[in-house]
């Protein structure tokens, strides 16, 4: 298994920890009710603060290993990458559109302020998820 | 879970006969990286043309030796037109 693999599998967990814990907090927190983003005080900036923590933590991380890695191998990335990628890319896009759509139709349903918010965060953090899961399938199966 | 390619190679043993050539000194002679090296080797991806050409020249081995594309279609007979 090849450090990018390794690297997106630590991603996913850490995704999959985090916003899985702060997404069951705020199920039961529309269960009780609460209609606007304030209701439930800072923790949603903070998430989206996380989540764009993860993103430039994540560029730094590769960017940094890469620099160690240099002196062991020329080429960090190659065609397969770039393929992998790409592709990884074109099925997240779909997805993101699909899920894009789904936030509309809340929107025109009228929901509250704070499902919207989270709506539009689970979006974000899905696509996220389901951009690095395809690529770790793509390098495992083959392309 | 592994999708299978069309395209068979030699490489493992073509390595051996150049002198032992592990697969990071491949991966470093081509530009491309050794997690690349092991997934054509194992059939996982099929490299491009441009890649294809620089590992034979790597191997020091013609094309056709280094790589063979199985195709599953059946051959067709070729029947020439009676001209009488």
């Amino acid at each position: 298994m090849g450090f990018k693999e390794k690297l997106y599998i630590a991603i996913l967990a850490v995704t999959l920890l985090i916003f899985g814990w702060y997404f069951t907090d705020a199920f039961s927190a529309a269960d009780q009710g609460y209609t606007t983003v304030a209701d439930f005080g800072p923790k949603l900036w903070i998430m989206l603060a996380i989540y764009i923590a993860v993103v430039i933590a994540v560029t730094i991380i590769t960017s940094i290993i890469t620099k160690i890695k240099e002196g062991e191998i020329d080429q960090d990335f190659d065609e397969r990458d770039t393929m992998i990628d790409l592709k990884a890319e074109r099925i997240t896009s779909y997805t993101q559109a699909f899920m894009l759509f789904g936030v509309l139709v809340l929107v025109m349903m009228e929901y509250n302020t704070f499902i919207l918010a989270h709506a539009i965060l689970g979006m974000m953090v899905l696509t996220t998820f389901i951009g690095f899961g395809v690529r770790l399938y793509l390098y495992r199966r083959g392309v | 879970m592994v999708k299978p390619t069309l395209i068979k190679n030699n490489i493992r043993t073509l390595r051996f006969m150049a002198g032992e050539m592990t697969q990071a000194a491949l991966a470093k002679k081509i530009g491309m990286t050794r997690q690349t090296i092991i997934a054509i080797e194992q059939e996982r991806y099929s490299p491009s043309l441009e890649a294809a050409f620089m590992i034979a020249e790597a191997l020091n081995a013609p094309l056709e030796e280094v790589f063979q594309y199985q195709s599953d279609t059946k051959t067709q007979d070729e029947t020439s037109p009676d001209t009488k």
